[in-house]
């Protein structure tokens, strides 16, 4: 089975995928950016733009074809799959992540009790499940949680207007520049694997007429993470003197402290929701990624490797918070550095043409 | 090859099913569970912490078919188990506490959380603090009670007076006193986040059982009173007025029921306010949140604020002019109150703070040495209403 991906698919996947992991990751994983979070996930935003800018312009030069196929032609099948192996590693990183993340999610809701084997196990099993149905499956499903998820997110808001204080927003760049930096470098590795949904995707004849489709996907990805963060930011003041642990912001995020208990069903639905879409966006895509590097791979296996390989991981002590931060900073490096190589070497040995 | 799909299908859903985790534990069932009501914690004089909890007796009778008023109270008391564990931290005393009360203790429908005020205001109540907030499914909207005296007399008196539910009769009760405005609006989250914030200090609301003796309003009327204070009697001993005001995470001092009415009203609450000159008695409501301006650009920080409202006789309308005079009189002397205890309960700080760029500009600028000089500017605008 060959998995695919159409662009339009990819696109929304992205969104809906991506946007909750730059906003997690935010949230969750760098407090030390207090309530400016918001001006980090502007920033990554900003840094990924010429990425994916070069991506669309290669689509449109290269077009209907498979942006994979395109690619081997132009740099060369050594450098595509070089590319792919990068993504497919960090894909795999991230789903582990993720993995966890959710996993500590479900803990601190009701499932303290039970062990992180059997909470990560029906994950693996749901999103094999998933993602077996292959990518304009996923790409739909995620097109229907973005016209649902405004209407969650809209009650939540309201039970909580009265809450929200402007004035916790300020000092506007709260930490200072320096690491506000650091959250910018932070939230553009957690961006960056859009590179992987530009690598899988499948361009239609359709998809021509739109302009710029991942670059405006980056643009929205940015500005709705940052909306969800200045709201967040909104509830409760800067906390400078604690050391906030995963299950005090889930606290800050699902019950924010002064909410009634009805608020939370919402709230949960749009968390979990959203973490299961960057599951299923991390499994695809790594899988997608590993096809590319082996092509005799058939997708089903691809699949079973990539979610046993990342179920594995989740598990051990490589998916912990610290080193999950650590690698959060390198990311777009790891990302950026060979996609721009591959795409550079496309271009000279095109001569600096494009079709 | 359809029949296989669905074969197939059927044993994923079935083998799902009985991998969700939620399915598989007993411990979830409403009979396995302690739902605490209330929740208190205490501290003695070698530092132990004592915990005590208020749950309620699921499917006890309710009291209503005794014959008498004293047994149908008594009933309904014993409609609640209060139980206690004392540990030399935290920790241990609520480990303590789980192996006490036979059910699964549950603290995720706790309502009060109630703070005896020696603990408050000891060295390590931060800390205490930290360890509620970290407690596993601790319902953190719930109301922070600072309770002058033994947290656990405090919890051992709350009954259902009014109604047959301590659950409901404690939020209508505190809805009550918190519209009134002589109790501050605090959740222990909200309580939590301004221990660890670096803008204004944290207030939670004061409490305490009355005590036999108080047989004179003070000279202000009920507002200048603090809990145990006020000369009324009822079966209800708990007393709600006040705020205690805090510092780094550490109690310094109580406000009474007066100065907790403009605390509530700079922070937005607006409640209705009873003002008595010479015997004339006027409700002021304000027209909309105080202006609140404030001016750091100088050595010493200037407060500005403007309030609207609007004044309605209850008997007669007294002059405004000495209205005003007496209001701006009593707001002045609670700022004044709170600057001598350095502690910033108003929200000014969140306002000053507004003009730094960066929160390490803002620590340096040090707001807790700069608020107790600050000087004050009140334009108090009263209107008199047609009605």
């Amino acid at each position: 089975m060959k998995l695919n991906l159409p662009l339009r698919c990819a696109r929304d996947l992205s969104i809906v995928a991506v946007t909750e992991r730059l906003f997690s990751g935010l949230f969750i994983d760098t407090p030390q950016i207090l309530n400016s979070g918001w001006i980090s996930a502007l920033g990554g935003a900003v840094l990924c733009l010429p990425m994916v800018w070069l991506g669309d312009r290669f689509i449109k030069a290269h077009s209907p074809r498979p942006v994979a196929d395109s690619l081997a032609e132009s740099a060369g099948a050594g450098w595509t799959r070089l590319l792919a192996a990068v993504l497919c590693l960090t894909l795999l990183y991230d789903f582990a992540a993720v993995m966890r993340l959710n996993n500590n999610s479900a803990s601190y809701v009701a499932l303290s009790n039970v062990s992180a084997t059997f909470q990560i196990l029906p994950l693996v099993l749901v999103m094999l499940f998933s993602a077996w149905k292959n990518g304009q499956t996923a790409g739909s499903a995620a097109l229907l949680w973005m016209r649902l998820f405004p209407f969650l997110f809209v009650i939540s808001l309201i039970l909580q207007w009265t809450s929200l204080q402007p004035r916790w927003l300020l000092p506007v760049l709260g930490p200072g520049l320096r690491q506000l930096g650091k959250g910018t470098l932070s939230a553009a590795g957690w961006i960056a694997p859009i590179a992987a949904a530009w690598l899988a995707s499948e361009p239609g004849k359709e998809d021509l007429r739109k302009n710029l489709p991942l670059s405006r996907a980056v643009f929205f990805i940015g500005a709705a993470a940052s909306v969800f963060l200045a709201i967040l930011a909104m509830m409760s003041p800067a906390d400078v003197f604690g050391n906030p642990t995963r299950s005090f912001q889930f606290d800050k995020l699902l019950s924010n402290g002064r909410v009634a208990l009805m608020l939370q069903l919402p709230m949960t639905l749009l968390w979990f929701n959203g973490t299961l879409f960057m599951l299923l966006f991390d499994l695809f895509l790594s899988a997608k990624m590993l096809q590319i590097v082996l092509p005799r791979l058939d997708g089903r296996l691809a699949l079973c490797a990539c979610a046993l390989a990342g179920g594995a991981i989740a598990l051990s002590g490589w998916a912990e918070q610290y080193l999950v931060q650590w690698v959060g900073r390198w990311q777009y490096l790891i990302v950026s550095v060979p996609f721009a190589a591959t795409l550079g070497i496309a271009l000279i040995r095109k001569g600096g043409k494009t079709a | 090859m359809r029949r296989i799909r669905k074969i197939v299908a059927f044993f994923l859903a079935a083998l799902f099913c009985c991998l969700l985790t939620g399915c598989q534990s007993q411990s979830k069932q409403l009979e396995s569970l302690a739902l605490a009501i209330l929740f208190g914690v205490d501290t003695d004089a070698e530092g132990a912490i004592e915990l005590t909890v208020q749950i309620p007796k699921i499917g006890a009778s309710s009291g209503m078919d005794a014959d008498s008023g004293d047994e149908a109270q008594q009933s309904q008391a014993s409609d609640y188990m209060i139980a206690s564990a004392k540990g030399a931290t935290y920790s241990d005393a609520m480990d303590l506490l789980r192996l006490t009360i036979p059910r699964d203790l549950s603290l995720r429908q706790v309502k009060m959380i109630i703070i005896s005020e020696e603990l408050a205001s000891s060295d390590t109540f931060i800390e205490i603090t930290q360890s509620i907030a970290e407690t596993y499914q601790l319902y953190n909207a719930a109301e922070m009670i600072i309770c002058m005296g033994s947290a656990r007399d405090f919890i051992e008196e709350q009954k259902p007076i009014i109604g047959t539910r301590i659950s409901t009769g404690v939020i209508a009760m505190l809805e009550h006193y918190q519209e009134r405005g002589f109790i501050p609006t605090t959740s222990f989250a909200d309580f939590l986040y301004s221990c660890v914030s670096v803008y204004s200090d944290s207030l939670a609301a004061l409490a305490a059982q009355s005590e036999p003796g108080a047989e004179a309003l003070p000279e202000g009327g009920v507002g200048d009173s603090l809990p145990s204070e006020i000369p009324a009697q009822s079966e209800n001993r708990n007393e709600y007025m006040g705020c205690a005001v805090f510092r780094d995470g550490i109690m310094v001092d109580k406000l009474n029921g007066h100065e907790t009415l403009f605390v509530n009203l700079l922070r937005g609450k607006n409640p209705p306010m009873n003002y008595t000159v010479d015997g004339d008695v006027a409700q002021l409501q304000f027209n909309s949140s105080p202006k609140i301006q404030i001016d750091v650009s100088r050595d010493s920080v200037e407060i500005s604020i403007r309030v609207d409202m609007t004044a309605v006789a209850l008997t007669v309308m007294p002059d405004i002019e000495r209205l005003r005079s007496q209001f701006e009189q009593d707001m002045l002397s609670t700022f004044r109150h709170c600057q001598a205890l350095g502690v910033d309960p108003f929200g000014f700080a969140e306002i000053a703070a507004g003009k730094f760029l960066t929160i390490d500009q803002w620590l340096e600028y040090d707001w807790h040495e700069k608020f107790p000089q600050a000087e004050f500017s009140l334009d108090i605008r009263i209107h008199k209403s047609d009605t």
